[in-house]
């Protein structure tokens, strides 16, 4: 499945199952539809989240492309109803910052604040599964507590 | 509450999903051994869940080098996707996606003058900032999935006209 271009139907098909096994996901959708299959989207449950938020569901949506010898991806987090929105990106965006960097923002702050991250993982199911453990476990706690 | 919720990638996933899961998105060939340690197992276990997905035919094992190697069997996966397609839109559903992708793909063309995701690509060194750029990319990367999603369901079409009387597990 190498080469620029190749596609592996098998990775959205396992990241979908990687965000379904979290408790904080009530269900976890192909965009636009099934058939094409461009992205994915994960509805949030607002009362799992620490602190809990709502009324809406916050969403978390991955786009993820198998370029070697660096994937490019973008894990992004947005609940609409604080206006909080943070990400995981490796992209040639923030070169700067190494090849994966984190950025958030929040309805306060001007410009998102970025930062170089770096993760234990090295396939996309083990590397999204981290992000989720920090998403839930560090990031929303700590940047959502005082909105 | 957080407590509870810690997760845990070798308590939530058995070591067989691990391994598949590591070794199907592969994005180029890879040993067992660093699958195994992407997945936390013995090398013994991956070895015996690499070549049972191996002979099921959704790995392509490569022994012809040094080291064996593992990555997606391109056939295999592609048959898994069709066979999906086919059996959960109908003949309908799927046509109208097909019409879309096309109309999508010709907004592409008629929006940056080009026949190809490559062609798009040769134009990004003349976008004229660095979204511009970006969004260029990010095209070009969902032209070269839309084009290989258009012959999935072109196959799984013509699957429909050589069973077209088949019982289906479609909900649709």
């Amino acid at each position: 499945m190498s080469g620029p271009g190749a596609e592996n139907p098998a990775l959205y098909r396992t990241l979908k199952d990687i965000l379904e096994r979290q408790a904080e996901i009530l269900a976890v959708r192909f965009e636009p539809d099934a058939i094409q299959k461009r992205y994915l989207v994960a509805q949030v449950d607002p009362q799992c989240v620490v602190p809990a938020s709502g009324p809406a569901n916050p969403t978390l949506e991955v786009h993820w492309d198998l370029t070697p010898p660096h994937d490019e991806f973008r894990i992004d987090y947005a609940d609409p109803n604080i206006e909080f929105h943070c990400g995981w990106h490796q992209d040639d965006d923030h070169d700067d910052l190494g090849a994966a960097h984190f950025q958030y923002r929040t309805a306060t702050i001007e410009a998102p604040h970025h930062e170089g991250v770096v993760f234990e993982a090295s396939s996309p199911p083990k590397f999204l599964w981290e992000c989720c453990g920090r998403l839930f476990e560090d990031v929303i706690p700590e940047y959502t507590a005082d909105i | 509450m957080s407590d509870e919720q810690d997760r845990n990638w070798t308590r939530d996933l058995s070591a067989a999903e691990r391994v598949e899961a590591v070794a199907l998105t592969v994005s180029e060939p890879r040993t067992a051994n660093w699958i195994a340690t992407e997945a936390e197992v013995a090398h013994e276990t991956a070895t015996k869940y690499l070549t049972r997905l191996a002979d099921d035919g959704k790995l392509r094992r490569d022994a012809t080098g040094q080291q064996t190697t593992y990555e997606p069997d391109p056939v295999g996966q592609y048959l898994i996707e069709m066979r999906e397609l086919y059996e959960d839109h109908t003949a309908d559903d799927l046509a109208a996606s097909l019409t879309q992708i096309n109309e999508q793909i010709r907004t592409w063309k008629s929006a940056y003058d080009v026949e190809t995701p490559n062609e798009l690509r040769a134009t990004i060194a003349s976008a004229t900032d660095a979204e511009d750029e970006r969004q260029r990319r990010q095209d070009a990367r969902e032209w070269d999935h839309l084009v290989t999603r258009r012959r999935l369901v072109e196959d799984a079409l013509r699957l429909y006209d050589r069973f077209p009387e088949e019982p289906r597990s479609a909900s649709a």
